[in-house]
């Protein structure tokens, strides 16, 4: 009879086949022995791994970032809800009185410095206390 | 019991303790494959990380073709041989060229002291080995996925997976039978 290359002897272990098989000569038995001492070190883990936590750390990054995209989204909204606002009230105010409209576009303009810096600080605190509050996750 | 759709579907109504429910059931696949590929040890569960933050990324264009394992492998492996290839020279990855003529290189004083531990061992062994084999002994052996399954993970045509898997066990019998002979040697 032919002997079982390397190949064959593998094919045979997967299918479930075991060393002791008496149709197998000495040395395809000691090879096949040999298969299965690897295939067993081979289906064993390893013995490190993730730390317990790992799953709520995840979780926790992934609650990070969407949080981090719903801040900006929402700073965004409030950029353009202030903006529109401001261009609202002062058509409604030229509609109503055109005289009272540019004496406030005056005001307005003449301490605009004051404003841009009063509304900046108000966008700055906002994103600094996004950052740095604690969340329950 | 774990019921995947309603898993994916909870997840996809952004309920982030459906997604931990997933972390944990698939962790360990995620790190074997990571573990195996990525040699720098610090790096593996930041990778781990990064495979799960895809995932849920990319969880809505999940269509449910294939089991979610394999989809899970696919996204892991994918990212553990871009790291390789961003890290290309710190990697066994340069291999990959000639994978047909690799051989195990000679002995070190560690590797003595690894064979008393055959599993052991056997991982020192296969951390030599080119990505392409560590890659189907872990899928097949560790994780358990079917040849067709790696095909599907890994892109690698059936017929291949199939002959690096019988060509790396064949390497590691081999190279295995030849430390026992030699040890019997120094023994007698």
């Amino acid at each position: 009879m032919e002997e079982l290359n390397d190949d064959e002897l593998q094919e045979l272990l997967s299918q479930g086949l075991t060393s002791g098989n008496k149709s197998l000569n000495d040395k395809e038995a000691g090879d096949l022995l040999a298969y299965q001492d690897l295939f067993k070190a081979l289906e064993t883990a390893p013995s490190t791994g993730l730390p317990l936590s790992f799953a709520s750390n995840v979780r926790r990054k992934l609650q990070e970032q969407l949080n981090r995209k719903s801040d900006i989204r929402f700073n965004i909204t409030a950029v353009s809800v202030f903006v529109l606002s401001l261009v609202l009230g002062y058509g409604l105010l030229q509609l109503i009185s055109e005289t009272t409209a540019d004496l406030v576009l005056n005001v307005v303009l003449k301490f605009k410095w004051i404003l841009i810096s009063v509304i900046g600080l108000f966008f700055c605190l906002l994103a600094i206390e996004q950052r740095l509050v604690k969340r329950d996750y | 019991m774990f019921d995947e759709n309603e898993i994916v579907n909870r997840i996809l109504r952004n309920d982030l303790r459906a997604f931990e429910l997933l972390v944990n059931q698939y962790q360990k696949l995620v790190f074997f494959v990571i573990n195996r590929l990525v040699q720098n040890k610090q790096n593996k569960e930041d990778i781990c990380q990064e495979v799960f933050i895809k995932i849920h990324h990319s969880l809505p264009s999940f269509r449910f073709q294939s089991k979610l394992s394999t989809w899970i492998a696919r996204i892991a492996y994918l990212t553990a041989v871009n790291y390789l290839k961003s890290n290309k020279g710190k990697s066994s990855y340069e291999y990959r060229e000639n994978i047909d003529e690799y051989h195990f290189t000679d002995e070190n004083p560690e590797r003595e002291l690894m064979k008393k531990d055959t599993s052991l061992y056997v991982n020192h062994l296969i951390e030599q080995m080119p990505h392409q084999y560590k890659t189907v002994l872990t899928l097949y052996h560790l994780n358990e996925f079917s040849l067709t399954e790696i095909n599907e993970i890994t892109g690698i045509p059936e017929g291949t997976v199939k002959s690096y898997l019988f060509r790396a066990r064949k390497l590691l019998k081999e190279k295995l039978e030849k430390d026992i002979k030699q040890e019997n040697i120094w023994k007698s």
